[in-house]
Formats: structure tokens, sequence, C-alpha cells
């Protein structure tokens, strides 16, 4: 396999061409290529590149959402040659109980998906009980918590000592993040990490798995 | 100086004898919700005895705030709201607004959500989708209107006041029965069927425009408009696409509204979109609001010398940090701060940059009124 393949799908995702990912993706896969190399150096890639150009402001949301849903059915795709695999680990997201804003939230839950993660995405007004037991059930690495209003997002502190309560808030990494937060409200709260952006999420979502 | 002739000069880009206020209109009032909230607000006044609140769904807002508020802030503008048929309550505890193509809330903490799972439209894949759909709202129904006129009348030649009124948007409710999602997803890869749905919205819309204005255009001194194009840190889409695919029904809106008014046309455009602000004032705009200081490329600064000259905002008071967490006194001279900026020359009216959320302390919204008060006489001292 050489680079140019690689290539002409990180080119499909940034473009946001939906069936030309998928059939490359498909191509790939029968030619032997490991499912891994496809996500990892292809739609990954491709997904990286978008988020850069996101945060650049050179992309807008059709364009973010256009890559992420070609690299969500690449992904469908993909995912019968996994064989149970999890990648890079198990993220566990959602937006605070009173809060019903999703997009950045559902911006964040893509890019981990396509950065290798298995994302569990609770939607929103989640209470915070069924964060923590979710965190349980699904033994997750990390909990990514968002919240968009300032009424809302002292809620997050309240997940986090629900976490300690449970005796698990060792074993899971909290991030956290939202238009009204910042690094300093993190730190208060007790959370391992802050995130401004999507692509942000993905970089320090790896960070803290890979240590 | 009438409120009237206040608010109308400074739209003008003239200055009045002091900067123009408003507060309790439907996207510069307050959320009724504990901790305070209206109710709170009401108690810190000692009013007791005010009417029921009137609340909006989706953001549990107050759109009847009591008289004795208003007067005591010295609000220039009243807004004639529409009538209708409200929302049914289905079986699953989720609300249909059968104003609103029957979009539907989901009751979430204080506020409510309209959850793309839900969009009615979500599935649609063609034409005849779009007009099987049983919901779309009918304007011509005289429930909308029935009384309206003689309101309006009244309001005009008995009142000094600047009278508002709302009609519906395009992309809101695009979002809305479509699923946001599926909104920027369509301009990407669904342009047959986003033209489609986009034109079926414009045209109830325009329906009610002119059933609406066509009895009350007379009497109105400012139409408003409310079609969010930007998140904190930028537009939705490119200026590109905005030209492409926004512009044009929002063009077609103003057109059909200027046929049966004279008013001003304010646009309510929530969030980051300084690189649209050319295009809002050449489509017709005079007057945007709601001016939201922390979002990224909004602060009054900027907009005030660029495009300062050419439209008038209304808004511009910080609901996210300055409201809720400031002292009174940092509440005060963040408004001396913002009407030394914006208030010069005119072209500024003075209310919160979106409706006050229920963790404002009323003492805060207090404080804000009186600072207009105190520093909105002119000639303004520049900030």
């Amino acid at each position: 396999m050489g680079e140019s393949e690689y290539k002409q799908i990180v080119e499909a995702v940034l473009v946001g061409d939906v069936e030309k990912t998928k059939a490359l993706t498909q191509e790939m896969l029968a030619k032997g290529i490991s499912p891994h190399d496809v996500i990892e150096n292809g739609l990954m890639e491709g997904m990286n590149l978008v988020g850069d150009k996101f945060e650049n402001r050179e992309y807008f949301l059709p364009d973010l959402l256009v890559a992420a849903e070609a690299v969500k059915r690449a992904t469908e795709i993909i995912k019968p040659h996994l064989k149970g695999e999890r990648g890079k680990g198990t993220v566990v997201i959602g937006t605070v109980s009173g809060d019903i804003h999703d997009l950045g939230k559902n911006l964040v839950a893509s890019t981990l998906e396509a950065s290798g993660f298995r994302v569990v995405d609770l939607g929103v007004d989640v209470p915070p009980e069924r964060f923590v037991n979710t965190v349980k059930k699904e033994k997750a690495n990390i909990l990514a918590i968002s919240a968009l209003i300032t009424t809302t997002m002292v809620g997050m502190r309240d997940i986090i000592e629900m976490l300690a309560k449970s005796g698990i808030r060792k074993k899971v990494k909290v991030m956290v993040g939202g238009a009204p937060l910042d690094e300093n409200f993190a730190k208060r709260i007790g959370a391992d990490r802050y995130a401004r952006t999507s692509r942000d999420a993905a970089r320090k979502a790896l960070e803290l798995v890979e240590g | 100086m009438t409120s009237r002739e206040r608010v109308l000069q400074a739209i003008e880009h003239k200055e009045p004898d002091r900067v123009p206020v408003d507060f309790g209109n439907r996207c510069w009032t307050m959320v009724n919700a504990p901790p305070y909230g209206y109710k709170a607000l009401c108690e810190y006044l000692d009013i007791s005895d005010y009417p029921e609140p009137q609340i909006v769904y989706l953001m549990n807002i107050v759109v009847n705030v009591d008289e004795r508020i208003l007067g005591k802030f010295n609000a220039d503008i009243r807004n004639l709201g529409s009538g209708g048929l409200g929302v049914e309550r289905l079986p699953d505890g989720t609300l249909r607004d059968l104003d609103n193509h029957g979009i539907i809330y989901k009751p979430a903490g204080p506020y409510f959500s309209v959850p793309d799972t839900l969009a009615p439209l979500r599935d649609a894949i063609s034409e005849r989708d779009i007009e099987e759909y049983q919901f779309w709202s009918d304007y011509t129904n005289p429930v909308y209107f029935e009384g309206k006129k003689e309101e309006a009348k009244h309001l005009h030649q008995h009142t000094d006041y600047a009278i508002s009124t709302w009609v519906p948007n395009v992309f809101h409710r695009y979002a809305f029965v479509r699923g946001f999602n599926n909104f920027m997803l369509d301009v990407r890869i669904n342009v047959n069927f986003f033209e489609a749905l986009a034109r079926r919205i414009l045209e109830t819309s325009k329906t009610f425009v002119q059933e609406f204005l066509g009895q009350v255009g007379e009497y109105i001194d400012i139409v408003c408009i409310g079609d969010d194009m930007g998140t904190q840190s930028q537009p939705f889409m490119s200026v590109e696409d905005f030209r492409k695919y926004v512009k044009p029904y929002w063009a077609e809106l103003i057109r059909e509204i200027k046929k049966y008014t004279e008013a001003k046309i304010l646009l309510h455009c929530c969030g980051s979109i300084y690189p649209l602000i050319n295009d809002i004032i050449e489509v017709g705009f005079d007057v945007l609001n709601p001016i939201q200081p922390l979002a990224y490329q909004m602060e009054p600064e900027r907009l005030k010398k660029d495009f300062g000259d050419r439209i008038s905002f209304l808004g511009g008071i910080d609901i996210q940090r300055l409201l809720p967490f400031g002292t009174p006194d940092e509440v005060k001279q963040g408004v001396r701060k913002v009407i030394g900026t914006l208030a010069l020359g005119g072209g500024y009216i003075l209310a919160p940059s979106h409706n006050i959320e229920p963790d404002t302390p009323p003492e805060n919204i207090v404080a804000m009124y009186e600072a207009a008060k105190e520093f909105g006489t002119y000639p303004i001292k520049r900030s």
C-alpha cells in the first residue's frame, strides 16, 4: 500500500465526499489493509486535518459535519472487521443535567470516535447518577462532560463528587468543555482536563489514555 | 422626547436625549426559573400582585413583564404579540408547537430542548415528504390576528412607546423541523431538498407577513426576525455558503415585509457572526441584536468601528459573565463602558445580550438599568 492510497481517502474525508470515502474504505479492506491502518492513516488523518481547519475557521459546521458523516459511514463498514478490539479506549460523553445543548458535544463525540475511541453518548440533560453508572458499566477510561449555560456547568462538580463517593474517581479521567467554561473552572471542580474545542478534546483524550 | 422618537432617532444614527433602553421583549427578557428569575426580580422590587407570567416555550421566558418594572427601567419599546393555537401535550411528555410547524419540545431542566432525534422531518428525503407533512402552520387562520389591528392601533395612538412585533424566521425553523445536524448536512449533500424545505418554510413566513403586517403594518415601528447563524466561536457556515443558502431567503422575506410597513427591521442573530454583518446590512436590516460581547469578534468596539455608521445595535450587556457573576458595581461600570462605545452618535438601544438567565441576582438587573439612566444621557463620554 503506497502513501498515495491513503492520500486519496484523506482527501475524500477532507472534502466531505461521503460516497468516495466509503468506496475507498471498502477497496482498501478488500486489498487486505488492516482496519486499524485505514482508521489511523486514512480516516483519522483526514478528520485531524478537518479539525485543524475548523479551529482555524477555514472550515465551518457543514464542512465539519459532512466529514464526520463520511468517517462515521466508513467506520460502520470497518466495525465488523475490528473483531471486538476497543482501539484507544472507551469514552462516556454527555451534556449535564438541565442543559440541552448538544452541538459541541456531538462534535467532540464524532472527533473522538474518529480518533479511535469507542464512544458511549448519553445525549443531553443527563442526570449525575446516569453518568456514574454508565462509567461503571462500560468500564470507561474517560468521562467527557459538556455544559453551555452558566447555571448548569456547576452540575459538573456534583458528577465528579459522585464518582469519588462511588469509589471510581481514580479509575476514570474526567474532561469538561463548553462555552462558559475555562481552565480555572475545570481545576476548581477537580476535572483532569478542560477542552476548548473538539480537536483539543481529541488531543487531550489521547494524552490521558497514553499517559 | 417620546420613547418612540428616541428609539427611531437612535436607529437612524442620531443622538436622542438619552440612550433608549428595553427589557421584557422575547430575546431580551428573562427566564422564569429559580434560583432567581422573574419571581425574584418582582420580589426584589416589592411587586407581589404581578400578572401570571406568560411564558414562551423553549427558552421558558416571560413576555409579559409587569408594566411597573418596564416603567422603572425606562423601557422604550412595547411588543405586539400575535395569537396562536398553542402547544399540544403528547403522551410521552413532549410538547408539539402547533404555531411553529409542529416542532417538538422536550422538557429539560428550566428550559426545553428540540432534539434532532424528534425533529418531525428528520427522515424526509423528497419534496413529497415535505408536502405531505401534516403540521405546517396555517397562518391564514384568524386565530393569529384577531383583535390585533385594534391593539396595534391603540398602542400606536395612545402610548408613546416604539412598537415592535416578531414575524417568523426561516432557518431557525428549518433547524427545528429537520434537526440541526441535518440542516448543516443538507447544504452539503442534499441541496435540492434544502432548497425545497427552505422555500416551503419561507412561503409560510411570507403568508404570516401578508396576513399580519397587512393589518398592523402601519402601526409598527420595528419588525423583528430571529434567525440564528452563529455559535460562540464562529458563524454556522462560511460567508460563501451564507450568501448562497441563507441571504436570498432573508432578502425575499424583507421585500415582503417592506410591502406592508415602513418599520425598521431588526435581526436577532446569536453568537459570533462578524463575517456576515456586511451582508446583513446589505440585505436591508436596520438593527442587529443581541451583540454577545464574549462571542468571537463581537466586541462592541470592533462592531461600532466597522459597522456602526451603517447598522444600529440592540443588546450588548453581557449575560454570560457580567450579569450573573459581576457585582452591582461591576455591572454599572460594564454598562458605562458599552454605552461609551456603542451609543456614540446614536445607533444603540441598551438591553441584555440575550434573555437573562436565572442565576442572575435581581440587584444586578436593577444595577444595569440604573447605570443606563446614570450614564445614558447625551452627550455621551467616549469609553
